[in-house]
């Protein structure tokens, strides 16, 4: 199962509520997209670390992207090299 | 009862005493403010709290703001953007509790039917003077009163965000430019002193001939 | 009975009262144990000032990560993997040996978690918010920063979506530190501006 296909589909929604001054997050999927990223970490028995380097190469790899889209990014590619997830079709 | 003119809007009151600090402070001082905190989490993530969180916060009873802890302020916007969602009832809250559950006071601002439009680009330039427009509205605001009337200097521009004014009573956003002004001392308080700078949005502002 | 006691000053604990709306939330669908608790987890734990203290340690030792840091605060602590809720919108404000900067929020409690956590207590609390913009320099004395006469205090209300974090004077004798050597002198304090290193 691909990574990004567990979360909603919402990444870009308009429609979506926001709470005025980003008290938490834009969007609720950001909240959990944050939630996976703490749980893949505990699960795998890896440290927070190990998350923020993917993090750092995913931003770097593309510095105009939007942060949690970033994030997203780093959160597949984490689960795929703790083989969480198996690469089952190429985007 | 007015809401912006509330108690949270704390810039250069006195009387205050001195700030305690506690050493090695631990983030949440017991369980019932990590769980506090939870149910805020948990109620922002699903979007249930649409926007008015911090205006929840200042519409509560002036007296239990200014003595209650903190994270007590977000038990209680969170228990009040719930009910006001319609997600949970005032009855079964009371129910629950077994005594009536206090939330904030309600929202007396009217719900605006039209937001004005949103602007982009900036009306104001690094160096200009304006001066805070003076206003006490009903509901949320995002202007301290201790800068409003004064003459301040566009220090920085800082892009174009929704305006509270509007996000928090209106179904629709509008966004407009904000800056950093920079006021002295002398301005705001009479005295000689060192200069604060505040984050403004552009219809708080007025501009003034130089 | 009044309504008013829906809205005045609540006569039950507090503990009470979270576990009432807990409860109440739980029956209605409305709290997801597992999603929920690893969030709460991660303010907990995996943000702190020490994130803060490694973006201070890179500006001090590499000039163009420090230019980049004061033109664009929120990319240049993106490098460093910080970034999202309150901190979407960073200006990092520089001390000098003319300037001493300090934040405060003084409508609510608004402050950078993405690089210092959770705010402790006095920051959120009515003595700093309201002598903060009102007496900087009587104040920062008070709490054991005595700033010399003849730097200009500079104080930053985060009352919109900027969020700021202050980039301390570099220690003297610190040439020699590495970056690791380096984070660790930063003070949570000192990066909001009520300490100096």
């Amino acid at each position: 199962m691909n990574g990004s296909s567990i979360l909603d589909a919402g990444l870009a929604d308009p429609s979506l509520p926001r709470d005025n001054g980003a008290l938490v997050f834009d969007a609720p999927w950001q909240g959990r997209a944050l939630a996976m990223a703490v749980l893949a970490v505990e699960r795998t028995g890896s440290e927070w670390d190990d998350f923020r380097a993917e993090l750092i190469g995913s931003i770097e790899g593309e510095p105009e992207r939007p942060y949690w889209e970033s994030w997203v990014v780093a959160l597949d590619r984490f689960l795929l090299a703790t083989h969480v997830i198996a690469r089952t079709a190429t985007l | 009862m007015a809401n912006v003119d509330g108690v949270h809007d704390l810039g250069g009151l006195q009387g205050f005493g001195s700030v305690e600090v506690e050493p090695d402070e631990p983030v949440f001082h017991a369980g019932w403010e990590r769980r506090a905190f939870r149910l805020t989490i948990a109620s922002m993530i699903a979007g249930h709290l649409s926007g008015r969180f911090r205006h929840s916060i200042e519409r509560m009873d002036p007296v239990w703001y200014l003595e209650s802890p903190y994270y007590e302020h977000w038990l209680t916007a969170t228990a009040t953007g719930l009910v006001e969602a319609g997600l949970i009832s005032q009855a079964d809250l009371d129910a629950v509790l077994g005594v009536p559950y206090p939330i904030a006071r309600p929202i007396r601002a009217p719900r605006l039917t039209d937001p004005g439009e949103s602007r982009a680009d900036p009306r104001h330039s690094v160096g200009d003077r304006v001066r805070v427009r003076e206003w006490h509205p009903l509901g949320h605001t995002r202007a301290p009163r201790y800068v409003q009337g004064k003459l301040g200097s566009i220090v920085r521009s800082d892009g174009a965000f929704s305006l509270p004014d509007v996000e928090y009573h209106c179904d629709v956003k509008r966004d407009e430019p904000t800056y950093s002004v920079r006021f002295d001392a002398i301005e705001l308080w009479g005295e000689p002193g060192d200069p604060v700078h505040v984050d403004l949005w552009e219809s708080y502002l007025e501009g003034v001939e130089p | 009975m009044s309504d008013d006691h829906h809205h005045e000053r609540p006569r039950t604990p507090v503990e009470d009262r979270v576990d009432a709306l807990e409860a109440l939330m739980t029956e209605k669908g409305l709290l997801d144990p597992a999603a929920i608790d690893s969030v709460v987890e991660y303010y907990e734990h995996a943000v702190g000032p020490l994130n803060g203290a490694r973006v201070v340690a890179r500006a001090w030792s590499d000039p163009e990560y420090h230019d980049r840091l004061l033109a664009d605060g929120t990319s240049a602590i993106a490098e460093l993997g910080f970034g999202g809720p309150e901190g979407d919108h960073m200006v990092v404000v520089e001390n000098t040996e003319q300037v001493h900067n300090a934040v405060v929020c003084t409508l609510c409690s608004c402050y950078p978690w993405p690089v210092l956590g959770l705010p402790p207590n006095w920051y959120k609390n009515a003595p700093y918010r309201s002598r903060m913009v009102r007496e900087p320099r009587v104040l920062l004395a008070e709490m054991g920063c005595a700033v010399p006469e003849g730097v200009e205090i500079r104080v930053w209300d985060s009352s919109a979506e900027i969020r700021y974090l202050v980039l301390p004077l570099r220690p003297t004798g610190s040439e020699d530190l590495d970056e690791g050597e380096l984070a660790a002198l930063v003070s949570r304090d000192s990066m909001i501006g009520v300490a100096r290193l």
